[in-house]
């Protein structure tokens, strides 16, 4: 990897990568579920 | 975000409280959006940019820090509730249980500390473990509220429970002599326990942790004035040897003598009264409470089972002499 | 000089990751044979004690120091200069190596109401104020050392490694001085309450930028691919800083305290699951075009199940936190099961990849024995998680049996030792493999090949040497 660097690269280059679609499914289910879902669920506290 | 908490808090949060939320919020959102699909101009960040940077970093966690002073500072004004903890540093409490022995509940605090007792047993009551089996003996008006903590020097509440909760346990077991006991040798009292034994503390260090374990559920200013429990003033000396070995042998463990709920069923009142028994093949049935019955609920506890209790207690055949076994049976009656 | 700072640092790790997870099974196996051990409660190692050894060593002695030895071999490497003051960065190697040793021997003497020298009641903060104070002369020796570092650099732009370490620096300086220091000023719930806010940041805000940090760095280098994404790392390293600082309350969510507090720490450990899969995405995406360097990097493979680990630990964490699942595993070993996964998995895994990719750098030596790299690697790929899933084990049925039947704690013992057993065997494993790997280093010291850039930094077995020149001649 040393070789294929010039004096003034970065040691390691960025790139521009987003989210995949499918980690905005996952956000949108976990914040539907820890916020309405979970607090009325099955799993509710006794009393 | 469920329920309220039954106990009183000083004071809910404001609406600028709600404010400040929904701007960080609504600012986080924006950020994230910039963040992933904003225009990026080239990384060139001048170092005092980088410098703002820094400073933002140290500003935020400083701003929850505050979020956190705030009721840490409230919750240091609550008035003190009757049982509220407030022993002195030197101040000495004599044994309830009789036996004559003194210890500093102060520094017995210090000596749970040093050896990591918090990391098994907790020093707070939740609302729900009253519904379920972390209270063992614990009763509803025993949850902890705020103002039971105020006169704490630093708190333990304790994140772990490999062992009962102890808010109460002096409450339920008055007696240092029995608590020092234990600390030697837990399994002699709790055959299954895990405890680890504490025989390695000097004398002064189990006298001091025995006291602390005594004051914990007592109202202080009765403990100080040596109400809790009064000694019955003439008795029989069977009595007495049945007191001692009701300690001794651990019975204290899991039967109250006051008529408050715990492991096994209480002592007070069972002589002579009905009780209403589950028999080993299920069946239910009421029997008297006689000598007789108590002789065989000591020697094979599973013969007849109190309703509403499950059978933890060991057999203690061949453990006491007829003599020790009649003065158990005096005692008890004497529990009327 | 610089060279020897980061030598002190990394070799000292390595003395306490043999020791603190082994004072772990020596605990565990109380939970067993109660009666038996008693001898070890006798040497002042009852496990209420041992507890506190345990993880002090473990959080200071093995992850502190081998996190502070990556960020003296990393910050210096991303800037383009040299390490800047390195005499200060070796010497308070060794006054940290001393804080940890007398932490140590002054909580197992356990003197009672010294305020100096007694242990503290802040859980990991266990540790007396003379200790504080000298962690604290380290920790400004070490941040003005890599700050000094970061300002000399001679490339402007600061990598995202760069962010995460210096500001993790900055913000555990803040977190200890909280935990140690400004928890004295509190009586009563106050004072548990502040306890609660370094409770937790003591893995989120020293812990876990230090460790990501590492990751971002190795995880590019070592699969010769640029970072996924500038972007994610941006919205990673941000929301952390936003969400991570308020979330301690969780921990003692039914205390009585007001409630929009704990909601807070709710609420923010929720959001958390943002900045973790900003993260976790930007690793795991990162080798992505080029996979089957993880067959040959050791250093790479540890990096990636770190993050793999991280993730697990990241989606249980915000998940227990929730009232509809802390009201069932709180205060069970469910709890110490999720803190083993973070720490013994993802960034112990961590410490190990930074050990593994720079001791050939160090040293000049590759690591000698592929097959002992690979057991280290598969009893962490394997042993480990069985150990955590019979420690999570032993939690449920605690859960089950407590909070549903009403079981008492005693009636609830029984259940569980067969679980604490298979934790215990299971924990055995990973401490073997924690000293295989000490082996492993240390034996490389001496009959290691010798290493040049652009070599695997695990020596290939001699057969497979000499196969590869024949074909290749």
């Amino acid at each position: 990897m040393t070789a294929k660097k010039t004096a003034e690269d970065p040691e390691i280059p960025e790139g521009e990568g987003r989210f995949p679609w499918w980690v905005w499914v996952a956000v949108l289910a976990w914040l539907v579920y820890a916020f309405l879902i979970g607090p009325f669920a099955l799993t509710s506290p006794r009393g | 975000m469920m329920q309220h908490q039954p106990w009183p808090a000083p004071g809910e949060a404001s609406a600028v409280y709600w404010v400040l939320v929904v701007l960080v919020g609504a600012g986080l959102l924006a950020f994230m959006l910039w963040a992933l699909y904003g225009k990026m101009r080239p990384r060139q960040w001048t170092t005092a940019g980088y410098h703002a940077l820094g400073a933002l970093v140290i500003i935020m966690t400083l701003f929850t820090l505050v979020l956190y002073i705030i009721p840490a500072h409230q919750a240091q004004q609550i008035p003190p509730t009757a049982r509220a903890w407030d022993w002195k540093p030197g101040e000495s409490l004599k044994d309830p249980g009789g036996s004559g022995l003194e210890g500093q509940p102060y520094r017995g605090y210090l000596v749970y500390l040093a050896n990591g007792c918090t990391y098994c047993h907790t020093l707070y009551l939740r609302p729900e473990d009253i519904k379920t089996g972390w209270a063992e003996g614990a009763k509803p008006d025993e949850v902890s509220q705020m103002g039971d903590f105020v006169k704490y020097p630093f708190t333990m509440l304790g994140t772990q429970r490999d062992g009962p909760d102890l808010t109460v346990i002096g409450r339920k077991i008055p007696d240092m002599k029995y608590h020092i006991d234990h600390l030697v040798d837990p399994r002699k009292f709790k055959p299954k326990s895990v405890m680890p034994t504490y025989r390695y503390l000097s004398e002064r260090d189990l006298r001091d942790l025995a006291a602390f374990l005594v004051s914990l559920g007592n109202e202080p200013q009765k403990l100080r004035a040596g109400i809790a429990p009064p000694p019955p003033p003439t008795e029989d000396p069977r009595i007495a040897k049945g007191r001692e070995l009701y300690r001794s042998a651990g019975c204290v463990a899991c039967h109250s003598v006051d008529g408050s709920p715990n492991v096994g069923p209480t002592w007070k009142g069972l002589f002579e009264h009905e009780i209403e028994v589950v028999l080993p093949d299920g069946t239910e049935t009421k029997v008297l409470a006689d000598e007789e019955y108590i002789k065989e609920s000591i020697e094979q506890p599973a013969a007849k089972i109190v309703k509403g209790f499950q059978n933890v207690m060991p057999s203690y055949e061949g453990r006491f002499s007829d003599e020790e076994l009649q003065a158990l049976i005096e005692y008890i009656k004497s529990l009327r | 000089m610089a060279e020897r700072a980061v030598k002190l640092w990394l070799f000292s790790s390595l003395v306490w990751l043999a020791l603190g997870p082994l004072i772990g099974a020596l605990m565990s196996l109380q939970f067993l044979w109660p009666n038996a051990l008693n001898f070890l409660a006798d040497l002042n190692l009852a496990y209420s004690k041992a507890r506190i050894f345990h993880t002090n060593i473990v959080i200071y002695g093995w992850i502190g120091m081998s996190f502070v030895a990556a960020i003296f071999y990393i910050i210096p490497k991303l800037c383009g200069v040299e390490l800047k003051y390195p005499q200060l960065a070796y010497w308070a190697g060794w006054l940290w190596n001393l804080a940890v040793v007398l932490d140590v021997i002054l909580i197992w003497a356990g003197i009672v109401g010294n305020p100096l020298l007694s242990i503290q009641p802040y859980e990991y903060a266990e540790a007396p104020l003379l200790v504080d104070l000298l962690i604290v002369l380290c920790a400004v020796a070490i941040i003005f050392s890599v700050h000094a570092t970061v300002l000399a650099r001679t490339k402007p732009t600061l990598y995202v490694s760069v962010w995460y370490l210096l500001g993790g620096l900055y913000t555990t300086a803040i977190t200890y001085v909280v935990g140690n220091f400004l928890t004295l000023a509190f009586s009563g719930l106050g004072n548990q309450i502040i306890h609660a806010w370094w409770l937790h940041n003591a893995v989120g805000l020293f812990i876990t930028p230090l460790g990501l940090g590492i990751a971002y760095y190795l995880i590019p280098i070592a699969s010769q691919q640029p970072v996924y994404s500038h972007r994610l790392g941006i919205l990673g390293f941000w929301t952390l800083m936003a969400f991570y600082p308020g979330t301690g309350l969780h921990h003692f969510l039914q205390m009585p305290m007001p409630t929009w507090i704990g909601e807070f720490a709710v609420v923010s450990s929720v959001l958390l699951a943002i900045p973790v899969l900003a993260v976790v995405v930007n690793h795991l995406a990162t080798p992505a075009g080029n996979w089957r360097k993880i067959f040959d990097s050791f250093p790479l493979r540890f990096a990636i199940f770190g993050s793999v680990y991280y993730l697990f630990t990241c989606i249980q964490g915000p998940f227990q936190t929730t009232h509809a699942v802390n009201w069932f595993v709180h205060f069970t070993e469910w709890v110490q099961a999720h803190a083993h996964l973070a720490l013994t998995g993802a960034f112990t895994c961590y410490g190990i990849a930074a050990i593994l990719y720079i001791f050939p750098r160090l040293t000049g030596r590759q690591l000698y024995s592929r097959t002992l790299a690979n057991w280290v690697f598969w009893i962490m790929a394997v042993v480990f998680p069985l150990f955590y899933l019979g420690f999570t084990h032993s939690g449920l049925v605690t859960g089950i049996s407590i909070n549903i039947l009403g079981n008492t704690i005693y009636e609830t013992i029984s259940a569980v030792w067969l679980a604490r057993l298979f934790r215990t065997l299971m924990g055995a494993g990973v401490v073997l493999g924690f000293a295989l790997f000490g082996y492993l280093i240390v034996r490389s010291l001496q009959v290691g090949p010798k290493f040049a850039e652009g070599m695997s930094e695990v020596a290939e077995p001699a057969a497979a040497r000499v196969e590869r020149r024949v074909t290749a001649s």
